[in-house]
């Protein structure tokens, strides 16, 4: 092989390079990163929680705040538990369901009492905390991966509430129940696959 | 050691959200746990137990917790003593100073505190209080994360 064309596979070789990859899950970084990701990886979990935003800003307050707390800290909980597997009804079955249940109860326009609307989300944030509790992580820095899911579902709650900030608006409501309709639906699928 | 430097991060914001939540003496509150951290930093000189950690997470919940009550209601005591105890904790993590430690538990501490304040001066206090809730969260959640030895999904590197 000529000189040049082996200073030229040099050169491809050295650009192309990557950082070797044999604990890039240990440490902050990476922890942290695949919590913050995994809310976000998965439609039944990212539709919930947009869902428990929407529903907040649609009850008004208190709920507007009082849901994007209750949801995590309930999940907190249900993530010791499942991390002390704790027994549960079935998990993907919970989930499914809380999608379906407050999809529904934004299309319906249920204005729940605030002791409902608090008790309803808090048993459904269980489920999703438990879910996160089992998978917690492979080979990765808990701690960071758990702060990285808590505020992942934190911002997730806040995007719902941005948009169900809509509902001051006439055409606004009507926008979000169709948004809750489409959850619904969604979470629909979810339950039948879970069955 | 990244546990560290993300309980440091959050002591400082846990302080932040609780000095700014106050309607008073926020740069004295934020003082004292300034002090408190370079007091502690000078002085530490063995390594950090896991207890130490878990006693983090505890303070993290409980100054974010201070939040939650109506404005004012908190005593005074008890928040400059719990800026004080988070200030030494995370001083005591830290070995030197001007250290990245040192500089995330300042830049955490003092941007909350002033953004806080700057929110409850136009008595947005909502968006602070839902902060809070996510802080106390993660620290709840991080006390048992020290408790329970090994995460059902969790394999240790090899290197651990």
């Amino acid at each position: 092989m000529r000189w040049p064309a082996l200073q030229g596979m040099a050169l491809g070789l050295f650009v192309s390079a990557t950082s070797a990859s044999a604990h890039t899950g240990t440490g902050l970084a990476g922890g942290f990163a695949s919590g913050f990701e995994h809310p976000l990886s998965g439609w039944d979990h990212l539709l919930a929680m947009i869902a428990v935003g929407l529903w907040g800003a649609f009850l008004g307050r208190p709920l507007i705040w009082a849901l994007p707390i209750t949801f995590p800290l309930m999940m907190v909980v249900g993530a010791i538990a499942g991390m002390f597997e704790f027994p549960m009804p079935p998990v993907e079955f919970g989930v499914a369901l809380s999608v379906l249940s407050l999809g529904s109860c934004i299309a319906l326009a249920y204005r729940a009492p605030t002791w409902a609307a608090i008790t309803i989300v808090a048993i459904f944030a269980l489920f999703h905390g438990y879910a996160h509790g089992r998978e917690l992580p492979s080979a990765a820095d808990p701690i960071g991966y758990s702060t990285g899911f808590v505020l992942a579902t934190g911002m997730l709650h806040l995007a719902g509430v941005a948009i169900g900030l809509l509902a001051n608006h006439r055409r606004g409501v009507i926008a979000i129940r169709a948004a809750g309709a489409a959850i619904a639906a969604t979470g629909f699928i979810f339950v039948r696959a879970a069955l | 050691m990244r546990d560290l430097l993300l309980a440091t991060a959050m002591l400082g914001g846990g302080v932040g959200l609780s000095t700014g939540c106050s309607r008073i003496r926020a740069a004295q509150t934020c003082s004292v746990a300034l002090a408190s951290f370079v007091i502690a930093t000078s002085i530490t000189r063995a390594d950090i137990s896991d207890r130490i950690l878990v006693a983090s997470w505890i303070l993290i919940a409980c100054s974010a917790a201070l939040c939650w009550l109506p404005r004012d209601r908190a005593p005074h005591a008890l928040r400059m003593l719990l800026s004080m105890a988070c200030g030494a904790v995370a001083g005591g993590f830290n070995h030197r100073l001007l250290s990245t430690a040192g500089l995330v538990f300042a830049a955490s501490l003092l941007s909350l505190t002033l953004g806080a304040v700057i929110l409850a001066a136009k008595k947005w206090i909502l968006p602070m209080r839902i902060a809070a809730g996510w802080l106390v969260a993660i620290a709840t959640l991080n006390v048992s994360l020290t408790i329970i030895p090994v995460t059902p999904g969790y394999l240790p590197d090899h290197l651990e």
